[in-house]
């Protein structure tokens, strides 16, 4: 135990050192924070859509100039985090139903709800661990009940394209033959991964993740019920307009279309003015 | 039993010990590297070049250290158990080694509420149950009392002479190692200075080299025990003159005992043959003659050095300088030596 | 509706015993031969074992997902060998949960085996003591509540594991969906009544665990090691 000299301009400065330090970096960051002349325009995306919604960000930064920042979580998490007061100004969900049950919460209007756009499912196959030369979509008991490989699909209870795998299975007893030898990701792109690296050798993900490929198997969409994915406009009062501005250029014509490169149908309605 | 030892810088050194020398004493100043050798001996130090002869095959070799480390977990008797779980055939009766080391009363206690006397009477019979050939102990005694300790270091003696192990002990106490070693390891910056039978190797010491007390090892027949006299004393026969004796060391009928210059006093012998004083408590009187008188700390401490010769026994005494003139001694004077039944 | 959760409790808790038992026999020779090794490599050893501590378990997942991919050695020789894929396994989870938990189990018991001082197995040598006997007789009762750590570690820290399971379990009822799997999907599904129970159970479990480890090792704690008698 030493005593502190107390005497001394060395010491002071010592022991003010480490909280000068701490302030300074606060002070400095909230500097460099203020020096944006526009505040960005923050969007929560679901997992699947990350991809298309950073490419349409950018564009629309460079049509407005105004800046867009993303964060990209499950559709679970965030419905959970705004509702409980996370500061974002839109919510762009996997499913339609998270920004209505932010309706019936009474976190948002009803008619800041849109549909943006519709999923698709594809099935991605390894052909030479699974047997799939001829595919009946009607008789999917065939292909699931004779073979035991793995098969991989977002989880029914929490994804969208889950609960549409399900109902496509469901077309006969495939869903039951699958049961045993189902792996379940969290997400479709999780259900991707497991495929990807090589675990399963046969797996039901989001059409827009695979659009690149060509070994792919187009699901037909009249075998399930439609993918609606919604967006709730969350932003506070003052900042409506702006989040408005963002989902008119979202649903406009141009950036439909390019949702059908990326691997989505457009939706039913054409959305707002354009 | 013979070994030499090289170990980094501690010590190098080698020696070599007559087999009938069962007990063999290692002393030194602090540092010198008594532990260090004792260490390597044992096996522990794997930087040692060690090459030991002990003159048994394939020996065993038991040691204890003046820490004592008896297991904690365990008690006093479930430390001595286990040790004897891994003796080898042929090592000493379990009563017999908790009596010699005098731990009867201990035996259920946790080794964490025993003090540091009790701790090393239990690690030496621990290391005794193990039925070593040969017993290497560092200081282990250094915490028992002095009685205590002669009468375990006996035990040792004999359990030594009775052929069951070979001791090499380490310890800075003079009189434990002037009457309880038959052979004297004597070690100075990690070499072997002296080396041999004790009396040998006592005799070449040098005063200094002695430490601060001086100290003769008298050897001599029994002539009458502690238990025949009505007294408990030996009477021991050094030059024809019967001696009382209290801490001793005996073997056979010869007993060894160690006198300190401190103990002696000089008295100037009258006319009447008989010396021996009935009018004083001092019992014990032996004419000697001066053969040394070494005034080098008279000036610092008001005390002289004499070495005396009774027979072919030498010893020395330490009186004042004052002394010294008052009875006008001188060397090649004809004197009586007197001390205590120590 | 609680009862529909104990197959996934039943399963977390098997998962956290198998791999305790696990951890406690490989890492007890390891922190023993890395508590005796001196060398200038052994902050880098200490640093790889210690990963999983700071790695995001996410990361740990995301390799162990291609490790046991059939399309690499171990998921190959896996396969092979027992004609399943480790992926999406217990068995896969185990090794997920035995690497993610290791240094809870080594650092407890390097500690102990460090202050273990080194003149006990000296004098226990020199009584001819074997090394199996050195072992259970002296080590393991003087560093028993190393031990003890070490095992409440590991299993309070597998009881909690996610990311890991996340990755590579697959969330198959009875095999993979651990608790906090069925907890994250609850929360996902918007069942939050469902998240409570599960929680609670989770937490009040926990909590029981670090409070028994911690009175048993204020209790039995460094009495022995400090002293040397």
């Amino acid at each position: 135990m030493h005593c502190c000299r107390t005497h001394g301009f060395s010491w002071v400065v010592k022991a003010a050192a480490l909280p000068m330090v701490f302030l300074a970096i606060i002070f400095t960051n909230y500097a460099l924070a203020t020096q944006n002349d526009e505040d960005p325009l923050k969007i929560a995306v679901a997992a699947n859509f990350s991809q298309p919604a950073k490419q349409i960000a950018a564009l629309y930064t460079e049509k407005t100039g105004i800046p867009v920042r993303i964060s990209v979580g499950s559709s679970g998490t965030l419905f959970a985090q705004i509702s409980r007061g996370a500061q974002f100004d839109l919510f762009l969900s996997a499913d339609s139903a998270r920004p209505n049950a932010l309706i019936t919460s009474g976190k948002v209007n009803a008619d800041d709800v849109f549909p943006y756009a519709q999923g698709q499912l594809a099935l991605i196959v390894d052909a030479s661990l699974f047997d799939i030369d001829t595919l009946n979509w009607q008789q999917l008991d065939d292909v699931f009940c004779a073979s035991s490989q793995r098969l991989a699909i977002a989880n029914p209870a929490i994804a969208p394209y889950g609960v549409a795998a399900k109902e496509v299975l469901s077309q006969g007893n495939a869903w039951e033959c699958a049961q045993a030898s189902m792996v379940k990701g969290n997400n479709v792109i999780q259900a991707y991964q497991f495929f990807e690296s090589g675990n399963v050798p046969v797996a039901f993900v989001a059409r827009s993740l695979v659009v690149d490929r060509n070994d792919i198997l187009e699901v037909p969409s009249h075998l399930h019920e439609p993918i609606v994915q919604s967006l709730a406009i969350t932003a506070p009062q003052d900042n409506k307009h702006r989040a408005s501005a963002f989902v008119d250029f979202l649903l406009s014509a141009d950036v439909q279309r390019r949702l059908v490169a990326l691997g989505y149908e457009t939706i039913a309605e054409p959305g707002a003015n354009e | 039993m013979e070994f030499s030892i090289s170990l980094n810088q501690r010590v190098s050194l080698s020696a070599s010990f007559s087999p009938t020398a069962k007990m063999v004493g290692v002393s030194g100043v602090s540092g010198a590297g008594k532990s260090s050798l004792l260490s390597a001996l044992a096996g522990a130090e794997a930087s040692a070049k060690v090459n030991v002869d002990w003159g048994v095959d394939a020996a065993r070799v038991g040691v204890v250290f003046q820490q004592p480390m008896l297991f904690p977990n365990l008690c006093v008797q479930d430390n001595l158990l286990l040790s004897q779980r891994y003796a080898k055939q042929g090592g000493i009766d379990f009563q017999k080694v908790v009596e010699g080391c005098e731990i009867s009363e201990l035996l259920q206690r946790p080794v964490t509420t025993l003090s540091g006397g009790e701790g090393q009477r239990v690690a030496i019979a621990r290391a005794l149950l193990n039925g070593p050939d040969i017993l290497l102990l560092d200081e282990a005694l250094s915490a028992i009392d002095i009685a205590r300790r002669h009468r375990i270091y006996h035990f040792l003696s004999a359990s030594a002479v009775a052929g069951y192990f070979r001791c090499l002990f380490v310890s800075h106490d003079w009189q434990d190692l002037a009457l309880f070693s038959d052979a004297l390891l004597i070690i100075d910056k990690g070499r072997n200075q002296h080396c041999g039978m004790t009396q040998d190797v006592l005799r070449a010491l040098s005063v200094d080299e002695l430490g601060s007390n001086p100290f003769a090892l008298l050897e001599g027949e029994v002539t009458q025990t502690a238990e025949q006299s009505a007294h408990a004393l030996q009477t021991v026969s050094i030059d024809n003159t019967p001696l009382f004796v209290n801490q001793c060391s005996v073997v056979d009928s010869r007993a060894k005992f160690v006198l300190y210059a401190s103990d002696v006093s000089i008295s100037i012998p009258s006319d009447n043959h008989s010396i021996a004083s009935e009018q004083s408590s001092i019992l014990n009187a032996l004419r000697c003659e001066i053969k040394m008188i070494n005034d080098s700390e008279a000036k610092t401490t008001g005390k002289v050095l004499l070495t005396l010769e009774a027979g072919n026994h030498c010893f020395y005494s330490r009186i004042s300088v004052l002394s010294l003139s008052r009875l006008g001694l001188e060397k090649g004077q004809q004197v009586v030596a007197r001390f205590k039944a120590l | 509706m609680p009862l529909d959760y104990l197959p996934a409790i039943w399963l977390t808790v098997k998962l956290a015993l198998v791999t305790s038992v696990l951890l406690l026999i490989i890492a007890t020779p390891l922190a023993w031969w890395l508590a005796r090794w001196q060398s200038g490599f052994k902050p880098i050893v200490q640093g790889i074992i210690a990963l999983p501590l700071v790695l995001p378990p996410t990361v740990l997942g995301f390799y162990l997902l291609i490790a046991f991919s059939p399309d690499s050695p171990l998921g190959a020789f896996w396969l092979n060998t027992f004609g399943s894929t480790l992926a999406f396994s217990f068995e896969g989870l185990v090794l997920g949960s035995l690497l993610y938990s290791m240094p809870f189990a080594v650092q407890p018991l390097y500690g102990g085996f460090s202050q273990l001082d080194n003149r006990y197995l000296t004098v226990a040598k020199s009584l001819h003591l074997t090394p199996f006997a050195i072992a259970t007789k002296l080590v393991i009762p003087l560093c028993k509540s190393s031990f003890v750590v070490a095992f409440g570690l590991s299993f309070a820290h597998t009881l909690g594991e996610f990311g890991v399971v996340l990755m590579i379990g697959g969330n198959i009822p009875q095999e993979t969906q651990v608790v906090s799997i069925a907890l994250y999907e609850q929360v996902e599904s918007l069942n939050y009544s469902g998240a409570h129970t599960l929680s609670l159970v989770l937490l009040a479990f926990s909590l029981l665990l670090m409070v028994v480890l911690y009175w048993f090792n204020g209790k039995g704690g460094l009495g022995w090691n400090s002293q040397s008698r």
